[in-house]
This record gives structure tokens, C-alpha cells and sequence, in this order.
């Protein structure tokens, strides 16, 4: 026998059934509850043949092809992108400054500035030394590559494991 | 395993093969993914050549973050959540842009692509297209996210929770811009049979 359901036209969250009976994606025991509901509610069957034409109207939206040399494209892209000197990623028109990545680097340098000069006993006249080798190593940093990398990391970082997504069943 | 998880674990670890240096393997992941990243980017922004603009974008930083990539999250949703991010802020760039720019096909920068049913007589073929106006008229009023939300419900058939992680949200938030989405386009779009 079937359960009788409270009115989902009726409440904000029975809109999730709409779109599931619009989808097709209820069970066959939910499904004959909800046409039994309709059968009597001309607003539910209203709601609900409503959301099926607007499913077809907009399954029924074409799309384009793809350009036949999109991959072509983008391997140029990303060999110029590999080949670019970081200045350069700077001075490019597509950088943009993100404060939510530049703040906490901006604090971290002032941290360490600040614990360098506290920790410097004297301001003891050094000796003119060649340039370290690090010079080498910072020259080939990429600041704005690793600030995008640190960007989209931040994304992965924020979602869960994928074992709970596969437990979903979506693909 | 589902056939799900399997994916899962198929793209995560072709992925971890590009973190290694193996170029076929992000061929491969392009392969996959490229089709329906560039269809739900072309249904958000309607412009085919912004779309694979942003298509691009997306699997460039992709490629630029596989040497710190960790298998923390499932591909597409990352993968989603870059390009929604991306076609979101492009539509709020746009939008403040051009406020007067009229939104129909007549857009000089060939916004839509016009795909001809040869099927059809002319006089159909008009009333077809006019359709097809009418049904990007509609979803160009949903706001960014709400436009997201739905092409990630209708077309990438999502479930809730993923949509949550690939905008950045809770559940009771996707299915609020859902329920709103689909208000406005049921009022919009129901007439048309």
C-alpha cells in the first residue's frame, strides 16, 4: 500500500521530487506514490508537467563541435606557457592579483623579515661574497605559476576523500 | 568495485602518471574530459569561442598543478569546479561590461552557434530557431551560479553533493539555487511544447 505524501508543491523541498519525476530518476515504488498523489493535486500536476517541458525544451538545446585543433591549441599553449620566463607571466595581461593567496605570503615575508633582523646580534660590516648559488634556483621560480598551482590546489584541497563521492554512484 | 569508483580511480591515476611525466596519460584524461568540459562551458557562457578559451584555461592549470597533485578529491569535480569558477567570473566580467549589448543571436561576436535542421522547412526551421532564442533568452536571466547549478544537474548529471564541492557550497544551497533555477525557467520555458 502506498504511503500517502505531504503536498511537495506545497513545500520548498519537495521541489527534489519534481526534479527527480522530471529526470526519471525515481524508484518505481516512489514514482507510484507520487502520480497517486497527483491524480488529486492539480497543483503538484501542474508543477510537475511544467518541469518536464522545460527537461525536454532544454534537452533539445544544441551544441557546437569542437574545433578540430583544440588539442593542438592547447599544447601550444602550454608549451609557451612552459617556455615563458616568470617576469613575463607577471607583466602578461592575464595576471591577476589574488589577495586570499598574496596576504599570507605577504605576512609570511614580514614574519621572516622580522625574525631576521631580531635574530642579527650585530650589524657587523660583511664581507663582499660572490652571489650563492641560490640565485640560480630563485631565478627559475615561477611566482605566478605557483601562486595559480596554490590557487587550484586550494579547490582539490577543499573537497572530500573521493570515496565518499563514490559512494554517490556518480560517474 | 562500482563502475563509478573504478573511474574514479582510473582518472586519479592517470593523473598521477602526468604528475610523473607521462604525457600520454594527460592525452588521455584530455580525451575523456574535453567534450563534455567545452559543452557545459558553451552552455554556460553560449559562445563557442569563450568556451574553448576557457576549456583551454582549465586544462592548462591542470597540467600546471599536476607536479603537486594529490588524488584528495575526485577529477571532474575538480575539474568542474575550475571551469565553473572560470565561466562564473567570466559571465560577472561580462556582465559589467556590456549592460546595454543585446543577448540575442544578432550579437556580433557570434555568440551562438546556429545549427540548421535540414529536415525542416524554412518556416520551421525559423520557428525552431526562434524556439532555441528563446530557450538561451531564459537560461542567459539565470544568475552565474544558479546557470552553473543547473547545466551540472541537467547535463553533467550530478548529484547534489557533487555540485556542492564543485561550487564551493552545502547541499541546502545547491538545491535552493536549483529550486530557483528551475522556477524561472518553468515560468519562462513551460508554454513551449
Amino acid at each position: 500500500m502506498e504511503t500517502p505524501i505531504s503536498c511537495p508543491a506545497k513545500d520548498r523541498r519537495g521541489s527534489e521530487l519534481f526534479l527527480s519525476y522530471a529526470a526519471g530518476l525515481m524508484s518505481t515504488p516512489e514514482r507510484a506514490t507520487f502520480e497517486s498523489h497527483m491524480v488529486d493535486c492539480t497543483e503538484c500536476r501542474r508543477v510537475a508537467e511544467e518541469q518536464k517541458r522545460v527537461w525536454s525544451v532544454l534537452d533539445a538545446l544544441p551544441v557546437p563541435a569542437i574545433s578540430s585543433n583544440f588539442d593542438e591549441r592547447l599544447y601550444a599553449r602550454i608549451a609557451a606557457e612552459e617556455r615563458r620566463p616568470w617576469w613575463q607571466s607577471v607583466l602578461h595581461p592575464g595576471f591577476s592579483f589574488r589577495f586570499s593567496t598574496a596576504a599570507p605570503v605577504a605576512a609570511a615575508c614580514a614574519a621572516l623579515a622580522v625574525m631576521l633582523v631580531m635574530r642579527t646580534p650585530h650589524p657587523a660590516p660583511a664581507p663582499v661574497q660572490p652571489a650563492p648559488a641560490t640565485a640560480t634556483v630563485q631565478q627559475k621560480l615561477d611566482p605566478n605559476q605557483i601562486e595559480q598551482n596554490l590557487d587550484d590546489l586550494d579547490m582539490l584541497r577543499q573537497l572530500t576523500a573521493p570515496a565518499s563521492e563514490a559512494s554517490n554512484g556518480q560517474s | 568495485m562500482t563502475a563509478a569508483a573504478a573511474c574514479i580511480e582510473r582518472d586519479a591515476d592517470l593523473m598521477l602518471r602526468v604528475r610523473e611525466g607521462d604525457d600520454v596519460s594527460f592525452a588521455l584524461l584530455l580525451e575523456k574530459h574535453r567534450r563534455p568540459l567545452i559543452h557545459f562551458l558553451y552552455r554556460m557562457v553560449q559562445n563557442q569561442a569563450v568556451s574553448e578559451e576557457l576549456a583551454q584555461e582549465v586544462f592548462l592549470r591542470v597540467y600546471k598543478a599536476r607536479l603537486s597533485y594529490e588524488p584528495t578529491a575526485k577529477f571532474t569535480t575538480w575539474l568542474f569546479r575550475i571551469a565553473s569558477h572560470l565561466a562564473i567570473n567570466w559571465l560577472r566580467d561580462r556582465r559589467n561590461e556590456r549592460s546595454q549589448d543585446s543577448l540575442d543571436q544578432t550579437n556580433p561576436d557570434g555568440m551562438q552557434v546556429q545549427v540548421a535542421d535540414t529536415s525542416l522547412t524554412r518556416e520551421e526551421e525559423l520557428i525552431r530557431q526562434a524556439r532555441l532564442a528563446e530557450v538561451r533568452r531564459a537560461i542567459e536571466t539565470l544568475p552565474p551560479k544558479q546557470r552553473a547549478a543547473v547545466m551540472m544537474h541537467k547535463y553533467q548529471e550530478m548529484g547534489y553533493a557533487q555540485i556542492a564541492k564543485a561550487l564551493n557550497c552545502s547541499e541546502s544551497a545547491v538545491k535552493s539555487l536549483l529550486f530557483r533555477a528551475y522556477e524561472t525557467l518553468r515560468a519562462r520555458l513551460a508554454h513551449m511544447v
